[in-house]
Formats: structure tokens, C-alpha cells, sequence
């Protein structure tokens, strides 16, 4: 019984083996043809506009690279698939690596997704260029040392920046705090870090309140009236999608913003949704990684903000500079690694190596990728004004902070870190 | 006709998926081996019970967090431990949900589940530190019969021996789960789908075998969940919401759930359908909703149902027909015939016993202690009195008629007698225990049957196997899960034996539902005597059949009575031909009251009954 | 705890649509969320197109109503859709109404697209009302008002009218209501079509204090199943009692323990169906 047990196993084994082996041989046309970049994309859902503006950045940086001439000669033709829930994700995942035999995967915007795909990616051997989808738990626990990842940002760079800003700008001016974020791990690591900064900065203040609404939800009546109660000096809010216009909305409506200060971390993403009607001027309004009108906008960014808003008749937001670096940092990787190896197509190996620590000009500015894998980028954050052409608010001055400030550095944990910086 | 060397085809197919060269699509069959095993358990639920779950991704959630847990928590990485694990972590919750849940049907038993599953995913959200919240948490590649195989790759590893591991998972589940519907016990479960209240007439408790089923699907989506989580590599609460419920059904419907291997068709056609068109189109959910539409109107019998075979048919062939009562609650309300019936002669073969009329068969010199005993029964029902104060005590040997106009309160002595609705005052006992409102069942066991004045029976099953479940009520046999029906020799002759005596049994495989009204009465009548009981109630068991036919069933029924060594009849009958000729005793009812209560001879006598019951003078 | 009556008025309005269509037909309308979505996002549609055609702003409430009422036209035909399979099984029609949600989702996304969409302005234009240290937006108000108007015009129709007494006849024995000669399949396109404007009429209502969203349907079910589970199915009182009970519950559990917020939902939900599955209004006016 055990010796045919064995005798099947090695039959399983060398089959496996045989299958491994036509894998690993890259097909012959491969370096020839178009290059195939994988797009995971979210289309419904609560991320959906996030995941569409992400395929946007992608189209802008597609159609530039293509009449550049393509990458070492070569077209770049998209393969998009969706990012829905994890198990479906991972599986269309292997089908881009392992089906469409794709060169390199961007995309995914949800953290659950993002910590299904890391380890898929390293299983696959195949290149992933996330656009977001970084919390501390993917960066410290499940992808310890990727290989074949690359990651965003770490998701609490903007609660660490809007801290900062806080602190900066109220100092002495608050005393209590209140937070409202998705039920989430977004949403529980950026009020934790918030809080952390705050004691870190001794700003005195005592958190009177929390409330976790459910990512999706429609009416915060009920946690307006329970913000009004505790009456709050700031709110701490970092919602990203629909809900952050409709808690303004609600909050304006039962008169919180005349009487509390507002930090809303991540809303820039919604931007043209915080219409001046119900947002107030003065609040902390994050842009995450770009702000379609910087004051020292590149060429670049005048240029895509123009190419979108006659596409689509909207403004900008991040996710695209995102995808579009990815692309960008792809390309200039692919060049690289080619002419160290005397301009023959690189091996995913010597493209790995050559994007460890790339720059390249981004929408936003320069933008770079770590050695351990991670973005390194710059962030858009100030004070709301309703002084401009459009009929949602701005911010006014535009701060700018580089992750180099605002993200933990390679090697050591987010708390950490923050207790390690001197007051 | 899908015969087993079909069924080999497509094993050996499936078998060479990985050898085809096409990574992907042998990966993805991984999923589909997890949903085929989780689908088996909720086609057990649906087809076979007739429970629509719309909460089983609780189960798979639930196994696909073992995993996780037992692999990143604990470091445990055999899967056998997992699977086991996981069989038992779903077991455990489906016990106390199938308590609460199994209580109810239809709508309610959907929704009650839906909770269940919707509350599990708001812990699973809710409790991040222990579950991980929306991030979940990693399952970890195991170790298959104890080895790593650490020299694959984890694709190599997934479309190796994970995948055969898989596939005879699936094979042992598709086997198992067979054994399980041709069991005894599967019987008992489609006697229920079909007729909840005419299995606990026969003694099949609808509440203990339909949590059965909760549990054992509950196991099934366990394992499946675990089998699912792999390939995957992450535990994570969307698998424990509604919409991931939803999609289960809809792969049971696609493929078919009145077919055995339905389920199984309907996971594969879902996947690869999906990985097409979600690559076709972003709008692809509106595809597949469009697609299910079709299906539940045009197809309720699934792509199975498109070339299905009898042979490996689960469920009734008219799922056209509603099934059962309404409300969770309510006491079957089918309606009885409307008007005169005409129904075929009954095959009352010339074979069975032609002895004379029993009547005083058994000497009652000595009065022995009554078998079954009414003291001062008051039933209301509401403000209704249906009856006041009844008594009334039947002793070995005796057949007892009663007798009275509609609305004397008959029907409710007998279910008042049989367990079936408790008394608003008075004692009720058999073989001297108290009885009242205990329920079919456990009257059943101890030893009194009845059937049914309208006609009660399982539309959906054989004439065959309707005796056979009163059969295995009767033998115990129901809590055999993994026996065969079909090759239990004593259940096989005693069907043929009671079939023989009614005048069955060339009829064994005709469907119940087809029988011609008087026969399925007859066929319920039936059931009665198979489960041997000591008292057996009949109410009104001649009704609807012609006046030629009354007595040839009755002489059917006396002799069978007389060959099951029956201790006493009591029925309910309005031809007094029949009610004089054949009983010992004779109950007057009227207008809830007793009115008389002796000797045919007794009962000729007396003017009052004759007048009020009677009418006329009988000859 | 006025917050959670506005939710309950949101609530009841999705609710009592699903509670008349089961109520009348037994069939348990899934896709009730997805009328509620397209409520929402047609009464934006409307509402814009109308203000940029000069409609004066004060009108807008009137505007969403209308809205609300013409959408409604899709009931008819998806009511059709329905009466392939009335004699079948529950468990089929609540599938083929999974289906259309499904295939409403999609519908949505397609003409409208996946960013929220939502009315900038209009809310506070009835202005606000102060009350000590609170301060109430005017149109919350109005949509309580609209929700209690439009239980009690249930109410009236259903108990005082012709339509109601036949729709009662049909809903306690159909087969007895045909024989007496009500036109059935009619009766049905009707009340559907009813039940699908309650919930479109309430989607529009929302929306100007809120925005519209794709997956506002399915997370709405999940809620308004919540609402006549503890209410009671069919039950328009239950539905009624449902939504204030989850409403306030909501608002109770966010200002005490908001970690609560949507797990003690499930657990009433739970208990209810446990200790009186049939809610706790068994169905009576409907």
C-alpha cells in the first residue's frame, strides 16, 4: 500500500514537474509581440469609482507610452479583469499570469484583495504593481519580503499627515476629539495612528467618542446626532468614498461644521462630491498622493488633468497617478535593466532589480519605488477654501510632505516609529 | 440517459485536467471541487428536503476560517486534521442553528438563515482582532497525508497532488452523499419534502431529520469551504455574505437540484461560465442574473433537467405543484374532492383473505384495560366548541365505529385521539400513558396509527416507496445514513407484503401523485397497517370511492387488520352499510357531545341516534 | 434619537413595499433594494435635469415624488416577469427576484455609471429648525412627514377603499377572490407596481440628504429584511413598528455602543424570528 502510495505520489510529482517546466519556458513570440499588462480593476462595488479612476491613469499612461513607441519597440496591450472579492480576484489573478500569460499585473485597490494577491503573486513568479491596498498588517505580517510585489503607500501616510497638519495648525485649540471611520481596517488603523500622533505631539486632547459605520453606508443621522452630543473640538474622519459628501452633508445640515473642526483625511478622492453647499472652508482635507490643481502643476499634470476632464468632465483624483506610475516606473525599469543587459528584453528578475529604488516623473512629480518594494511619493494635503471656479471646494494653502516624512521607513513598525520621532 | 460510463468520462477527464497543460483552468477547477462538495450538502437541504438555505456560505466561510486558523493561528498544517476540523467546527454551529432554524419552512427557514449567515459575517467583520476583520485571515499551503511536497511550487503544488487530493475528496463526498440519499434515512427526508405531516403520521419526526440534513449539509460546506480556502490562500467575510449564499443557489439551480449530479454540473457550468464572461464584460452580473431568470422560468429542473434520466432523478417530476402547506405553522390545507369523484375500480384481488366479517373476532369476556381512553375531552377552537366532553374507551378486539352529521366533531376526536391536537381539557391515554398533544410520532412508536380523511400522501414518491418509509419508521431503520434501501432485504419484503395485501403490487413504481384519488387514499390506508400498529384509526378510509368499492376495501382492510394481529380499529364512516356490518361498537357523535356510545344492535335501537345521526331508518 | 426616526422613515418606505407584494402575492421581493437604488439615482437624474430647465428649486420635493411615481412604470412588466412562476415553489420566486437584482445592479451601473451621484443643494432649502442646542434640516422632517403620510394613505387605501378591501380578499384567499370574479392578474400588476412606487418614491425621497450609490440595494435588503422580519411579514403595521424598532435601535446603539451598531440588528433579528417567527405583528392589516 505504501509503495504504490509513493510509486503515485512521484507519478504526481513528475507530472507537476513536467507542467512546471512549460511554465517557466516563456513562450517564443513573447518578446516579440505587444507587451501584455494585466489591469485589476474594481467595476462595482464601493471601490468601483476608485478602481475606474485607476483605469483611467492607466489609459492616460498607455496611450502616451504607445505613441512614445511603446516600451523597447514594443506596444503595450491592456488585459483588464475584474478585482471583485478576494477568492474571485486571486482567481483572475492566476488567470492573468497563468492564462493570458501577461508580462507584469497593476491594479487592486481593497486591502482584503491585496492580501490575497501578495502571496499569489510571489507563488506565480509574476510581477504586481499594486496601486493601493496597504495596511499594516499586509506590510508587517503577510508579505514580510515580496519579491514579485510592489507596494503602495502605507495606508496610514495620510492620517500620519493630517496629524501633522492638526497639530500645526490647532495646537492648543482643541481640546476633545471625535472620530468617525468605515468599519475596517482602513478605518481603525488611521484613527489609531491619528491618536497616537496626537498623544505623541502632546496635544492634550482626550478622544470623546468613536463611531464605525459601515463602509457603504448611505444615513449618518444618527452618528451626527451622536457627534452633536459629545460635542467634539475635531472630527477625525477618514472616509474615502460616497460617504465622507454625505456625512457633510448631514453634519452641515444639523449645524456640526458651524461649531467643530473637521479633518477629513482621505475625502480629496471625492473631491468634486464636497460641494461648497454643505463643506466648510478651514477643514483638513487630504489629497492623498496627487491634487489635480497643484500650484507647481507639471506639464504632465496640466496635461492629464485637460486629456480627463474632456473625456470624462471630471477632475482628477489619485488612484490614476497610481496606476499611471506604476506603468511609468514598468517602462523606465524595462529600459533599464535593457541596457544593462545590452538591450535584449530583461528577465522579470532584472526588471525586479531594476525597479528596486527607480524614479521616474509621475503626474504628481517624481515618484520612486523603495528597495523593500514600497512607493515613495508625495502628498496633498490643506485647509478647504471655497475660493475657486468650481462649486466643491479646494484647499488652500497646498501643503506637500514627502513620504519620506510621513511614511515609517523600511525595517520598523508604524508605532514604533512614531514614538521614535523627536518632539 | 447519463449512465455510469458517462459518469467514468467525465471522472477520467477531470482527471487529466492537470495534464493538459492550462495551469489556469486546473486551478480553477479547484473551486469547483470545494462548491461541488459544499453544493452536495445544500442539495440535500433543497432537493431532498426541501429546504432552500439562503445562508450555506456560513458554512463555507466557516470552514474556510478552520483552515486559517488552524494553519496561521495553531501552525497545524495537516489537512487532514483541517478537514476534520472543519467538519466538526460546522457541525458544531449547524446544531444549534439547525434547532432554531429546522423549526420552520419555506420562506421562513430562508430567512432565518440568511440571518444567521448575515450575523457570521458581522462577527467575522465585527471581531478583527479575532477573526481579522475585512482583511481575514491567511491559510496557509498544508501538508497532504503528511508531506509538504516543498519540492513544487505552490501552482505546481495546487495542480498536483492538491488537485487529486481535491478531486477524491469530491469522488468520496459524491459517493458518500449518495449512499445518504439512498439510505433509509434519504427516504425519510424526501417523505418530508413531500409531505411533512403525513411523514410524522408514519412516525418520521420532520424536526429530527431535517436538522439531520442541516448538520450533515453543514458538514458538507465545511469541508468545502476548507477545500475552497486553499487554493485562495485567505479567509475573508465576504464568503459568509448573502450574495455568496445566493450564488450557491444559483449553481444548485443551474445544474439542476432535482438531479443527484445536478449540483455538481451546475458548480462546473458556474465557474468556467463566470471566468468567460467576467473577462467578456464588466456588465457580466447582469448576464448571470438574466441567465438565472431563464433557468427558474424556464428550466426549474436545471441544465440536468435538460437530458436528465430517471434513474438518477431525486425529486418529484412535477415540481410545477406547490409543495406542501403554506405557513410554517399551519396544518395541511389540501383540498379534499371537490364534488362526486369517479374513481377506478379498486384491484381488490380475488387472492386476499375472503373470511367472513370479523365481527366479535376476539372474544371480549374479560374486559382488559382500555387501549386507548378519552376522559371529558373538551377541544375549542376559539370560541367553537368541537367537542364537550367526550369520553370514550376502546378495548383489545374491538372495532369501533363513530358515527354523527358533519361538524359533530369526528375528525377532531381522531386528532385529538392520534396525537395531533392537544385537548383544551380532559385526559387522553393509550396503553395508559398520557397522550395528550404528544404528537404523531412518538404515538406512532408507541403503537397507534391512523390515516387521513382527505388524501395525504407523498405526491412525489413511488407507491413503493411510500410503504417503505412506514417500513423504516417502524424497523428504525431511519437513522441509517450510509445503508441501502434498495438492498435491505426485510424492508423489501415487507413492502411487498403489505403491497400485496392492498393490492399493489404491480403498482410498486407508479408515483403516488398518479394513483386515481381512491387508491391514494387507499395507498395512505396502507401506510397505516405497515407500520403494525396495536390500535390503527381510520377516518373515513371509504370515502370518495363508490358504494361497489366501500366494501372491498373494507374487507382488504379487515383481513390485513387480522394479519398484522391489529388489537383494535377505530374509524370514522358515514355509510352506516358499512358501519353495521363491520364494527363491534358503535360511537354516536353529535354536535360535540356523545350521544350514544354500544352495540350496533344497541344503536339500531336507540330513536335519538337514529333520528339525529341516522336520518332514517336503516335497513 | 431623531436621527433614528429619519432612518426609520428611509426604512419603512423600502419596507412597506416588500410588505404589501408579500402580503398580497407571498412572494419575498429581494429586489426591493434595487427599486429603492433606482429611486435614488433616477430622482438625482430628474431632479438636475429639471433645476438646469429652470424648474425653481422649491419644487424639487414635488420633482422627486414625480420621479419616484413615473418609475414606477417599470412594475408592471417586471410583475409579468413574476407571474411566469406563481404556482412554483417560494424558493423559486425569491431567486428569480435574486436575478433581478443582479440584473438591476447592472442596469444601474450602465446608465449611470459607479460614482455616487447625488443632488448638491437642495437639501437644506426648507431650511433648518433650531430646538435648544440641536439643529434639525427641515427636509429630515419632511421625509418623517412623507413616511408617515404614506403609511397612513396605505392604510386608508388598503382599509377604507374598494381597491383595499379587494386587495384583502385576494391576499387572505386568492382562489376564493377569483371565483368571486376579481380580475386577480390585474389586482397583482397593481399592488406590485404599488410596492415597487413605495420603493422608488423612497429612494428619491433620501436623496437629498444623501447620495446614490451602486450597492445601496443590496446593503438597503439586508436592512429592510431586518424591518419585516421583526415587524412581521406582510404585516403593514409590522412594517411600521419594524423600522422605528431598527431605526431607533440604530441610533440608540451609536450614541451608547456603536460597536453595536449593525450585530445588535442581526440579534434582534435572530431573537425575533426565534421566540415569535411570525414578528411581532403577525400579519393583520395587510
Amino acid at each position: 500500500m505504501a509503495t504504490t502510495r509513493r510509486t503515485f505520489l512521484r507519478l504526481l510529482g513528475g507530472a507537476s514537474g513536467a507542467l512546471a517546466a512549460r511554465l517557466d519556458v516563456p513562450p517564443a513570440f513573447a518578446q516579440t509581440g505587444p507587451v501584455k499588462i494585466g489591469v485589476l480593476a474594481a467595476k462595482a462595488g464601493v471601490t468601483a469609482p476608485v478602481g475606474e479612476s485607476g483605469l483611467r491613469g492607466t489609459q492616460f499612461a498607455v496611450d502616451r507610452i504607445n505613441a512614445a513607441g511603446g516600451i523597447l519597440g514594443r506596444r503595450i496591450e491592456l488585459v483588464v479583469e475584474e478585482e471583485s472579492n478576494p477568492k474571485d480576484t486571486v482567481e483572475r489573478f492566476r488567470k492573468l499570469g497563468l492564462q493570458s500569460r501577461v508580462d507584469v499585473i497593476t491594479g487592486v485597490v481593497s486591502t482584503g484583495v491585496g492580501l490575497a494577491i501578495g502571496p499569489v503573486a510571489e507563488e506565480l513568479k509574476t510581477l504586481w504593481l499594486a496601486w493601493d491596498a496597504t495596511t499594516q498588517k499586509g506590510v508587517e505580517e503577510t508579505m514580510p519580503k515580496p519579491r514579485y510585489s510592489f507596494r503602495s503607500v502605507d495606508n496610514e501616510a495620510e492620517a500620519v499627515m493630517a496629524s501633522i497638519l492638526t497639530a500645526k495648525h490647532l495646537k492648543g485649540k482643541i481640546k476633545t476629539v471625535a472620530g468617525i471611520n468605515n468599519d475596517y481596517s482602513y478605518g481603525r488603523d488611521n484613527w489609531a495612528a491619528f491618536l497616537a500622533i496626537m498623544k505623541k505631539l502632546e496635544m492634550g486632547v482626550t478622544p470623546v467618542v468613536d463611531l464605525w459605520p459601515k463602509l457603504g453606508e448611505t444615513n449618518f443621522t444618527s452618528h451626527v446626532a451622536a457627534l452633536g452630543q459629545a460635542r467634539p473640538d475635531l472630527i477625525f474622519c477618514s472616509f474615502w468614498s460616497a460617504d465622507a459628501p454625505i456625512l457633510m452633508k448631514q453634519a452641515h445640515a444639523a449645524g456640526l461644521t458651524a461649531t467643530t473642526k473637521f479633518v477629513m483625511t482621505t475625502a480629496g478622492g471625492v473631491h468634486e462630491s464636497l460641494k461648497k453647499a454643505f463643506t466648510p472652508e478651514g477643514m483638513i482635507l487630504g489629497y492623498n498622493s496627487m491634487y489635480f490643481e497643484a500650484p507647481n502643476a507639471s506639464p504632465l499634470l496640466r496635461e492629464f488633468v485637460r486629456w480627463h476632464q474632456e473625456r470624462f468632465k471630471e477632475w482628477p483624483n489619485y488612484e490614476s497617478d497610481h496606476a499611471y506610475f506604476t506603468l511609468a516606473a514598468y517602462r523606465a525599469a524595462v529600459e533599464k535593466a535593457a541596457r544593462a543587459a545590452g538591450g535584449k528584453w530583461p528577465s522579470t528578475d532584472q526588471i525586479i532589480e531594476a525597479l528596486e529604488g527607480i524614479e521616474v516623473e509621475s503626474l504628481s512629480g517624481k515618484r520612486s519605488y523603495r528597495a523593500d518594494h514600497v512607493m515613495e511619493c508625495s502628498f496633498f494635503q490643506g485647509l478647504s477654501t471655497h475660493r475657486n471656479k468650481h462649486d466643491f471646494v479646494t484647499i488652500d494653502p497646498v501643503e506637500v510632505m514627502s513620504t519620506r516624512q510621513i511614511q515609517k521607513p523600511s525595517g520598523t513598525g508604524l508605532y514604533e516609529w512614531i514614538n521614535s520621532w523627536k518632539a | 440517459m447519463i449512465g455510469r460510463g458517462a459518469l467514468g468520462l467525465a471522472l477520467l477527464a477531470v482527471a487529466l485536467v492537470p495534464f493538459a497543460g492550462r495551469a489556469y483552468y486546473a486551478t480553477l477547477m479547484l473551486p469547483f471541487f470545494g462548491y461541488g462538495l459544499a453544493l452536495l450538502g445544500l442539495n440535500l437541504l433543497f432537493g431532498y428536503t426541501g429546504l432552500l438555505s439562503f445562508g450555506h456560505a456560513l458554512f463555507l466561510a466557516l470552514g474556510a476560517y478552520t483552515a486559517a486558523y488552524l494553519t496561521s493561528a495553531f501552525g497545524m498544517v495537516h489537512f487532514e486534521a483541517i478537514l476534520v476540523s472543519a467538519a466538526a467546527v460546522a457541525a458544531v454551529v449547524a446544531v444549534p442553528t439547525g434547532l432554531l432554524c429546522v423549526r420552520y419552512v419555506k420562506i421562513y427557514f430562508g430567512m432565518l438563515t440568511l440571518a444567521f449567515g448575515m450575523l457570521f459575517y458581522s462577527f467575522l467583520f465585527k471581531f478583527y482582532a479575532l477573526t481579522g476583520g475585512d482583511e481575514g485571515m491567511r491559510v496557509l499551503r498544508p501538508k497532504l497525508l503528511g508531506r509538504g511536497f516543498d519540492f513544487l511550487d505552490k501552482v505546481e503544488f495546487l495542480t498536483g497532488p492538491y488537485y487529486f487530493y481535491a478531486l477524491a475528496l469530491l469522488v468520496l463526498g459524491t459517493v458518500v452523499m449518495w449512499r445518504i440519499v439512498r439510505s433509509p434515512f434519504g427516504l425519510c427526508l424526501r417523505a418530508i419534502r413531500e409531505n411533512p405531516d403525513k411523514a410524522a403520521a408514519v412516525g418520521v419526526s420532520a424536526r429530527c431529520y431535517r436538522l439531520a440534513a442541516f448538520v450533515i449539509a453543514g458538514v458538507f460546506g465545511g469541508v468545502g469551504g476548507a477545500l475552497l480556502a486553499v487554493p485562495t490562500g485567505l479567509a475573508d467575510p465576504l464568503l459568509a455574505y448573502w450574495t455568496h449564499s445566493g450564488n450557491l443557489v444559483f449553481m444548485l439551480l443551474l445544474g439542476g437540484f432535482a438531479n443527484f449530479f445536478g449540483p455538481i454540473l451546475g458548480a462546473f457550468v458556474f465557474i468556467f461560465l463566470q471566468d468567460q464572461v467576467m473577462s467578456l464584460t464588466q456588465y457580466w452580473r447582469f448576464i448571470f442574473g438574466a441567465l438565472l431568470a431563464i433557468v427558474v422560468i424556464c428550466f426549474p429542473r436545471g441544465l440536468m433537467g435538460l437530458f436528465d434520466s430517471e434513474g438518477a432523478s431525486a425529486a418529484p417530476s412535477d415540481i410545477h405543484r406547490q409543495r406542501g402547506p403554506h405557513g410554517p405553522l399551519r396544518i395541511p390545507s389540501q383540498r379534499g374532492p371537490h364534488g362526486p369523484l369517479r374513481t377506478s375500480p379498486v384491484d381488490t384481488p380475488a387472492k386476499p383473505a375472503h373470511e367472513p366479517l370479523p365481527s366479535r373476532a376476539r372474544p371480549a369476556g374479560t374486559r382488559p384495560r382500555p387501549l386507548i381512553e378519552a376522559r371529558d375531552v373538551v377541544k375549542l377552537y376559539g370560541d367553537v366548541v368541537a367537542l364537550d366532553g367526550v369520553s370514550l374507551a376502546v378495548r383489545e378486539g374491538e372495532f369501533v365505529s363513530i358515527i354523527g352529521p358533519n361538524g359533530a366533531g369526528k375528525t377532531t376526536l381522531v386528532n385529538v385521539l392520534s396525537g395531533l391536537g392537544k385537548p383544551s381539557s380532559g385526559r387522553v391515554t393509550f396503553k395508559g400513558v398520557d397522550v395528550a398533544g404528544i404528537g404523531p410520532v412518538r404515538l406512532v412508536r408507541l403503537g397507534l396509527a391512523r390515516s387521513f380523511q382527505l388524501v395525504n400522501i407523498f405526491p412525489g414518491l413511488t407507491v413503493a416507496e411510500t410503504l417503505a418509509v412506514t417500513v423504516v419508521s417502524r424497523l428504525g431503520r431511519g437513522r441509517r445514513l450510509l445503508a441501502s434501501l434498495a438492498r435491505d432485504a426485510e424492508v423489501r419484503a415487507q413492502v411487498g407484503d403489505v403491497a400485496a395485501l392492498f393490492g399493489f403490487a404491480d403498482r410498486l413504481s407508479c408515483l403516488a401523485g398518479t394513483l386515481p384519488q381512491g387508491d391514494k387514499k387507499l395507498l395512505d390506508v396502507a401506510g397505516a397497517f405497515a407500520l403494525h400498529p396495536d390500535v390503527i384509526l381510520l377516518d373515513e378510509p371509504t370515502s370518495g370511492v363508490s358504494t361497489r368499492d366501500k366494501h372491498a376495501i373494507m374487507e382488504v382492510l379487515v383481513a390485513a387488520a387480522k394479519r398484522i394481529a391489529i388489537k383494535a380499529i377505530i374509524q370514522v364512516e358515514h355509510d352506516m352499510d358499512i358501519v353495521f356490518g363491520y364494527s363491534d361498537r358503535i360511537v354516536a357523535l353529535h354536535g360535540g357531545r356523545l350521544l350514544a356510545d354500544g352495540t350496533p344492535a344497541e344503536i339500531r335501537a336507540d330513536t335519538h341516534v337514529v333520528t339525529t345521526v341516522l336520518g332514517k331508518r336503516p335497513a | 434619537m431623531l436621527g433614528g426616526v429619519f432612518h426609520a422613515a428611509v426604512l419603512f418606505l423600502a419596507a412597506a413595499g416588500l410588505q404589501l407584494v408579500f402580503g398580497v402575492q407571498k412572494i419575498l421581493n429581494l429586489a426591493c433594494g434595487s427599486f429603492y437604488a433606482l429611486g435614488a439615482y433616477f430622482g438625482v437624474s430628474l431632479v438636475t435635469w429639471a433645476l438646469g430647465a429652470g424648474a425653481p428649486p422649491s419644487l424639487f420635493l414635488g420633482i422627486l415624488i414625480l420621479s419616484g411615481v413615473l418609475l414606477a412604470a417599470i412594475g408592471p412588466p417586471v410583475e409579468r416577469l413574476l407571474r411566469t412562476i406563481y404556482d412554483r415553489d417560494e424558493s423559486f420566486q425569491l431567486l428569480l427576484t435574486f436575478a433581478l437584482v443582479l440584473m438591476f445592479e447592472d442596469v444601474i451601473r450602465f446608465f449611470w455609471g459607479t460614482a455616487p451621484h447625488q443632488l448638491g443643494s437642495v437639501y437644506l432649502i426648507y431650511g433648518q429648525l433650531k430646538v435648544g442646542a440641536l439643529t434639525i434640516p427641515v427636509y429630515n422632517l419632511v421625509v418623517i412627514a412623507a413616511g408617515a403620510t404614506i403609511a397612513a394613505a396605505v392604510g386608508w387605501l388598503l382599509t377604507r377603499t374598494r381597491f383595499g378591501r379587494l386587495v384583502r380578499a385576494a391576499a387572505e384567499n386568492p382562489r376564493m377572490a377569483e371565483a368571486l370574479g376579481i380580475d386577480l392578474p390585474r389586482l397583482y400588476s397593481r399592488v406590485f407596481t404599488l410596492g415597487v412606487a413605495l420603493g422608488t418614491v423612497g429612494g428619491a425621497l433620501v436623496i437629498p440628504a444623501t447620495a446614490a450609490m451602486n450597492e445601496m440595494g443590496i446593503e438597503l435588503i439586508v436592512e429592510a429584511f431586518a424591518v419585516v422580519v421583526i415587524g412581521g411579514l406582510g404585516s403593514m403595521r409590522g412594517a411600521f413598528a419594524g423600522a422605528l424598532i431598527v431605526g431607533v435601535l440604530k441610533a440608540v446603539a451609536i450614541a451608547i455602543y456603536p460597536e453595536l451598531e449593525m450585530l445588535g440588528i442581526y440579534v434582534i433579528v435572530i431573537a425575533v424570528l426565534v421566540l415569535r417567527p411570525a414578528g411581532l405583528f403577525a400579519r393583520a392589516a395587510a
